[in-house]
């Protein structure tokens, strides 16, 4: 083998390590979601219907600095006991331009948007509740479970998936994924940890018609 | 293409770079495609624990199925044993020459609550078949959510085998038994060898029907 196809070796090699410890995320975080890892674009979505009974796409929130996704729906116990947090980090976050989006792609008679519309009412969320009819968003973004949040960073990436925070009760939460990520990513930081396990209700997929 | 063309590598390195750049893309992939396995990638998660019947039942008033804290009948029969994730699969070893059909819930998980009874009827249609069902809690192991699970599975008159987790960190319970993608409920059967032969629960690309768990449990028995 001549001089030069070392070099050349060589260069490919310190190339893909290079590649690789720029962008880490991508082979490093996949560790529980099966749709897609840390550093994917953000699935987009499109003509969701809001409790506010108008359209919705991710590309409306295109201004926002940060946007937060969080998978939830009416009837799961652990999607209930945040729904006071959702509503407070929300509020608290628009000042930063950051936008909270609720999608819930559960199609259970307590999740219906008829259900949905009372219960932004009742809860008075002050954040975009969006019915995924088809649960192709919620396919698309691999949510398994109810409540599931995703932080995209301002090129639509995903920063973060994976818990709100590591307790179900609100009096015991100790680290604040989701808060953490956003505030990372305001200053211009990489999340970490970028992936958590989320648990809660299962998600009851329909089979493809 | 002539050499002329291409400045570097030489071309009899062309296959060489081409060799180099499949291994990095085969070596990338295996990373991203991993299963969170047993013992892996679980320690940048923290507990999650459960919520309190009480609370949960104050926030559900739109949800009046849950259980009643009281029962109304108390079945002897009925036990629980606190199993850590090494314990449970220790058990399912004991059943070899058995199908086991593995329910994974939870007291928070509604859907769990109303599709356990289908588990029971499973266990008594299929019992003398072979079949081994058993529940298993993924609770925390805190007094109180462990005084939930007893009284649920005593309403439901839960004569087989109920298991319930003693993890505290119920986050590595669930990557230890592998609970695709954090969702309950889940099932796990495994054939009369000891391996897992199905499972359902947690993956969206794969939903499942009531029946199709019958149908796989069947299939177990009759595989020999």
């Amino acid at each position: 083998m001549s001089g030069r196809s070392f070099s050349g070796l060589f260069l490919v090699f310190a190339g893909i390590t290079a590649l690789l410890a720029a962008n880490p995320s991508s082979a490093a975080e996949a560790k529980f979601n099966r749709k897609v890892v840390v550093g994917d674009p953000a699935p987009k979505f499109s003509r969701l219907v809001g409790t506010d009974e108008k359209l919705h796409s991710l590309f409306e929130y295109r201004s926002a600095k940060v946007v937060v996704i969080a998978f939830t729906c009416n009837h799961c116990p652990v999607a209930q006991m945040y729904e006071d947090r959702f509503i407070r980090f929300a509020n608290a976050q628009k000042r930063h331009d950051v936008v909270f989006i609720a999608i819930n792609c559960s199609l259970l008679p307590p999740d219906s948007l008829a259900k949905m519309r009372e219960r932004a009412t009742q809860k008075g969320f002050d954040f975009p509740y969006l019915f995924d009819s088809t649960q192709e968003v919620g396919k698309a973004f691999g949510a398994t479970v109810t409540p599931q949040l995703f932080v995209l960073d301002r090129d639509r990436k995903i920063a973060y998936m994976g818990k709100f925070d590591d307790d179900i009760e609100p009096e015991k939460v100790q680290k604040t994924y989701v808060r953490d990520a956003v505030h990372a990513l305001l200053d211009g930081k990489r999340p970490e940890p970028g992936e958590t396990r989320a648990t809660g209700c299962g998600i009851e997929y329909g089979k493809p018609q | 293409m002539s050499k002329k063309d291409r400045p570097s590598p030489a071309p009899r390195s062309s296959l060489l770079l081409m060799c180099v750049v499949a291994v990095a893309a085969w070596a990338i992939a295996g990373c991203t495609g991993q299963e969170s396995s047993a013992t892996s990638s679980t320690a940048s998660v923290s507990a999650a624990k459960n919520p309190p019947q009480a609370s949960v039942g104050e926030a559900t008033a739109a949800t009046p199925s849950r259980p009643t804290a009281a029962s109304e009948t108390t079945s002897t029969a009925v036990t629980v044993e606190p199993a850590s994730p090494e314990e449970l699969k220790k058990f399912i070893a004991s059943q070899r020459g058995k199908v086991v059909l593995v329910d994974f819930w939870a007291t928070y998980c509604l859907p769990c609550r109303e599709k356990f009874p289908r588990t029971l009827a499973l266990a008594k249609k299929y019992g003398d078949q072979g079949l081994t069902a058993i529940s298993m809690s993924m609770d925390s192991p805190e007094p109180s959510y462990q005084k939930q699970i007893r009284e649920f599975l005593q309403k439901q008159n839960s004569e087989i085998k109920n298991f319930a987790n003693r993890l505290e960190d119920t986050d590595a319970a669930f990557a230890a038994l592998d609970i695709v993608g954090g969702a309950l409920p889940h099932y796990k059967i495994y054939s009369r060898d000891g391996k897992v032969r199905k499972q359902f629960g947690g993956d969206p690309d794969h939903p499942f029907a009531e029946a199709d768990i019958e149908q796989a449990v069947v299939a177990a028995l009759k595989d020999r």
